[in-house]
């Protein structure tokens, strides 16, 4: 059946067309006002990114600059849907919390209400037209530029012209009407009519996608004495009630604080349509006594009407707004994240995408959560409890005393806990780029390497879990010890790793990944040595000797992998250079001259005394 | 006027470098101290330390920090005769003042 929806409704449409030419002009004028918003949209995504980011983060520290964000934004956007969905991506990628969110929403209904006064006051009383052919010659122009912004404006200013021209085809298209038939005639009085045109005002928002072009309608329509101010005032309603239903269509996909997001939407809009209809006389008549004293004509239904959309709407915020905390705690209460035994994406969502600035942003919370799950299964697959390594507890104690070994499937737990994760980054890593402009390429690259550096540390884990259990609690101390010693290089790496993602990444901490790559520079010529001394004595036999090896390879391995994966993070994280960093890490060749003089110092030491850990080999 | 105008903005750009040249030096000098004070706590740990693994780690990382350091230093004394020697030289010469 909805395969032939879409058949049936362009067939719909062409007969319309041909029966009516004022209907095809109203249609023309509400396809062009709606094309005019994607354009819009198109402007001010360009400019989106920083900026947004930087202007949400400023503004939603209170709940007034909430509010104030919401309908400042919705304002200069006229799209609150845009704004619902850079609300919904800032939300699902941890940038703001759920009462800032909500505190956006209601601003953004208010901020809305501005369209019905641009267009009563401004758009029908004048020739809009005239005004809308400039504008798009001027956004055509700025479209053809190389610059990005200039580009953006001219979106900007093209959606501006497409949205004039489509209100003067609606008011043409209308007052075609008036001149063959009188559509008042089929107006419905009463609560009948109210009920009904209320209906009619959400299905024709849910069909069209946006109670702006609704309302703008609906107001040409009321501007040609299309329908009864009564009826225009019920299709208003319903518009606003409408515009929840596309809300709850776009968070199917989004993440749960997405979801919460849509039901305080919807919450708000019931209500507030709610209020509006039980309290409609009252309403009218306040509308009456503000438009008496605004100077607004008594037959100036627009203009009444466009009052009447912001008075129930800033009735609606006036009520709400004190029960936002409720209103928040209820969401949580009710819509509640689930803990599913397969750990999955938290903070991926196709809202998200559409900024790149905030899709970057989720991918690295993303690619932290990764991270987080393959600490505790490296961690694990050591047999060290995470405890333990960020207790800052000298590790070869720990390690002296055998314990248990930790039970883990690492496979199985691989398959639980990151893979699906892994899949999404990187789905949602390509999806990103893709849109992405070039100057964010570099960083999308670093998450790219982050996220295959983090499964490889898993997987050599795997690898060296399959003799560690075994030797680590071997009869023969030489290959205990040895064993023992991969743990706690592997453990101390992952303690300074931990560390660095849990507190701020402050330059000294990040310092501190020179003492790692120093002891993986050192830590190559030592097992030589040591598989060297201890096959030589006959502590150990050729079998232990080479799987020592071939672990320590694998040992190595995991901490080159964490550490690329810690400087990949954080050279997709920072926007600005660390000067401090830069001044004071050690050069490649500074990093092997240090090893080499370590080995050198340790070797002396070992020289002139200390005891052989000798005796022949134990299988 | 013109001239003059366009040389007090010079100047400006002149004074906002020399500035960022500062913060720069002052943060450098910041995180040289916290180094410092990081070495201090580590060669605390080792001279309470008896396991020999714990040992040369605690070596190990008081060298690096001990490097860190001794190159920050260099830079930071090499930044700061470089702005020295930047603004003797944008300083214009006394009147009368000849050499020798």
């Amino acid at each position: 059946m909805r395969r032939y929806l879409l058949p049936i409704a362009l067939a719909a449409l062409a007969y319309a067309f041909w029966l009516s030419a004022s209907f095809k002009e109203v249609a023309a004028g509400v396809a062009l006002f709606v094309f005019g918003m994607f354009c819009m949209d198109e402007g001010f995504r360009t400019f989106g990114g920083d900026t947004l980011e930087r202007v949400l983060a400023a503004s939603t520290d209170r709940l007034w600059k909430s509010l104030g964000f919401g309908i400042a934004a919705t304002t200069l956007m006229q799209s609150s849907s845009l704004v619902s969905v850079i609300t919904i991506s800032f939300l699902s990628a941890g940038l703001i919390g759920l009462a800032q969110g909500v505190g956006i929403i209601f601003g953004a209904n208010l901020g809305t209400t501005t369209g019905a006064w641009i267009v009563a006051g401004f758009g029908l009383k004048v020739n809009i037209a005239a005004y809308a052919l400039p504008l798009l010659v001027f956004g055509v122009v700025l479209l053809t530029q190389k610059s990005k912004s200039l580009r953006g404006l001219g979106w900007i200013l093209a959606g501006l012209g497409f949205l004039f021209l489509g209100i003067h085809y609606m008011k043409e298209g209308f007052a075609g009407y008036a001149d063959s038939i009188d559509l008042t005639a089929y107006a419905v009085p009463g609560i009948g009519g109210l009920l009904l045109f209320t209906l009619i005002g959400m299905v024709a928002t849910v069909v069209m996608q946006s109670s702006h072009a609704t309302l703008v309608l609906v107001i040409t329509a009321l501007g040609a004495g299309q329908i009864t101010y009564e009826n225009g005032l019920a299709l208003a309603i319903g518009s606003n009630v409408g515009t929840t239903i596309t809300a709850i269509i776009g968070s199917l996909n989004a993440s749960i604080g997405g979801k919460r997001l849509a039901g305080a939407h919807l919450i708000f809009n019931l209500t507030t349509g709610l209020i509006a209809l039980l309290f409609i006389q009252p309403l009218v008549a306040a509308v009456d006594w503000i438009s008496n004293g605004l100077g607004i004509g008594a037959q100036d239904y627009t203009l009444r009407l466009a009052v009447f959309h912001t008075l129930f709407n800033l009735i609606g915020v006036a009520l709400m707004t004190p029960l936002i905390g409720r209103l928040v705690r209820f969401l949580e209460s009710r819509l509640k994240e689930r803990k599913p035994l397969r750990d999955g994406p938290r903070y991926l969502s196709d809202a998200s995408l559409e900024l790149p600035q905030i899709a970057l942003h989720a991918l690295v919370q993303e690619t932290r959560h990764l991270f987080r799950n393959a600490y505790t299964l490296i961690a694990h697959g050591l047999s060290l409890r995470r405890s333990d390594i960020a207790s800052g507890r000298d590790l070869s104690e720990l390690v002296r005393n055998p314990g248990r070994t930790i039970d883990l499937d690492v496979d199985e737990q691989y398959d639980l806990t990151v893979k699906d994760i892994y899949s999404a980054n990187v789905a949602f890593l390509t999806r990103a780029q893709a849109r992405a402009p070039a100057e964010l390429g570099e960083r999308y690259q670093a998450l790219w390497r982050a996220n295959l550096d983090v499964v490889g540390a898993i997987k050599a884990t795997k690898h060296l879990r399959k003799n560690l259990l075994r030797y680590m609690r071997s009869g023969n101390s030489h290959i205990r010890r040895e064993y023992n010693r991969l743990r706690v290089r592997v453990g101390e790496v992952l303690r300074t790793i931990h560390r660095l993602h849990a507190e701020e990444e402050g330059t000294v901490t990040l310092l501190s990944l020179d003492d790692v790559k120093v002891e993986i520079l050192q830590a190559d010529k030592r097992i030589r040595e040591t598989v060297d001394r201890l096959i030589r004595d006959g502590a150990i036999t050729p079998q232990m000797a080479t799987s020592l090896m071939n672990d320590s390879v694998y040992a190595t391995e995991i901490m080159q992998r964490l550490l690329a994966m810690t400087e990949a993070l954080y050279s997709a994280t920072s926007t600005e250079k660390d000067e401090q960093l830069v001044d004071l890490s050690l050069r490649p060749e500074e990093l092997q001259a240090l090893a080499e003089r370590l080995n050198t110092d340790a070797l002396t030491e070992h020289e002139r005394g200390g005891p052989h850990e000798g005796g022949q080999a134990t299988r | 006027m013109k001239a003059a105008k366009l040389l007090g903005r010079l100047g400006g750009l002149v004074q906002a470098s020399d500035e960022v040249d500062k913060q720069r030096l002052k943060r450098l000098c910041k995180v040289i101290k916290e180094l410092k004070h990081k070495q201090k706590g580590l060669e605390k740990e080792l001279k309470e330390a008896t396991d020999k693994e714990r040992r040369k780690r605690l070596k190990r990382s008081i060298e690096v920090i001990r490097v860190q350091r001794k190159k920050g230093v260099e830079t930071y004394r090499a930044m700061k005769q470089a702005r020295a020697a930047a603004k003797s030289k944008s300083q214009p010469k006394p009147e009368g003042q000849t050499a020798g």
